[in-house]
């Protein structure tokens, strides 16, 4: 399995995953690039919305899944302007924003991701199982430190337009 | 004819948006219970007369498989119908959970439709919002 393969099931499940379940119809970009290249945490922000053009590590919203496969493993992270969180969860679960907690928000995130790893690996061999992981939420914290470090700065990203905003999709991955 | 219905997942937003499938799909007047791992439903389906259970796969404590099994080796429960609804979408996971006893299976993501007809075909129709039931037209979330 090729990064241009896994970002081009990425593309389709995402698609899938958001204009079924969150009622947002998404235009992911024809070719990958990567955290560092796409200008993630500067003024130049791949992930951002029109509320919040200078995105910082505490505008944007962020979790990461691990998953196991016969022939590789890694990390999927999906990165989302807070905005744009909010407009997901409120059609995800049918509460205006008033009503919504960051629970609420943060499980959506969770979900979303959940969501979008099952269905891009099963359409990747749907004949073996991958062990899909639990997905965590990224505290701001985290996000800073890997501004700071640059540590993942060569990790591929498929960034997704939408109307409210731009997703950011990162794979990790290793051939096992 | 309403039920009670045991939904079964981590996520509690998930949680909320299959009540609003069952409820789109005509199961309104139904009783839910909520359980966010296979343990805490196993501890309701001790203390709570349940005609369905619906519960996702991959959860802490214990997982969706896991409590299948129990539930399909226990006498007083096993005639409970289980429904899996998962992003677990490869053959040999689906395989597991049909030999297992699960009476169905969804793949997230799913439209409501999709919630309706497996437990239509388990259940039955449901008759508390006849409206609901009159036609295949889409479901308003």
């Amino acid at each position: 399995m090729t990064m241009n393969n896994l970002m081009t099931q990425i593309a389709i499940s995402i698609s899938e995953v958001m204009e079924t379940m969150f009622y947002i119809p998404v235009e992911p970009r024809d070719s990958y690039t990567t955290i560092g290249k796409s200008g993630l945490f500067t003024d130049r922000a791949a992930v951002s919305s029109p509320y919040n053009p200078v995105i910082t590590p505490e505008k944007i919203k962020s979790a990461i899944i691990t998953f196991h496969g016969i022939a590789f493993s890694g990390t999927i992270g999906l990165i989302v302007p807070e905005n744009l969180l909010m407009i997901m969860t409120e059609n995800f679960m049918g509460e205006n924003r008033q009503h919504l907690t960051v629970d609420h928000l943060e499980g959506t995130l969770k979900e979303a991701l959940n969501m979008l790893a099952g269905n891009t690996f099963s359409k990747i061999d749907d004949k073996s199982s991958f062990g899909l992981g639990v997905p965590e939420i990224n505290t701001a914290e985290v996000l800073n430190r890997i501004k700071e470090s640059g540590e993942y700065s060569n990790t591929p990203l498929l960034v997704v337009e939408t109307m409210n905003g731009r997703i950011g999709i990162a794979a990790d991955v290793e051939q096992n | 004819m309403t039920f009670s219905i045991l939904l079964v997942d981590d996520s509690m937003p998930m949680r909320s948006v299959i009540k609003k499938a069952f409820k789109a799909a005509g199961y309104s007047g139904s009783q839910f219970h909520e359980a966010a791992n296979g343990m805490e439903a196993l501890e309701k389906l001790a203390n709570h007369w349940i005609d369905i259970v619906v519960t996702d796969f991959t959860m802490p404590k214990m997982n969706g498989l896991e409590m299948l099994i129990r539930i399909k080796q226990n006498d007083l429960f096993k005639t409970i119908p289980v429904v899996v609804v998962t992003t677990e979408g490869s053959k040999e996971k689906i395989d597991q959970f049909m030999k297992n006893g699960a009476a169905g299976y969804i793949k997230k993501p799913f439209t409501p439709e999709q919630i309706r007809d497996i437990i239509t075909d388990i259940l039955g129709e449901s008759h508390d919002n006849e409206q609901s039931n009159d036609s295949d037209s889409d479901f308003d979330f």
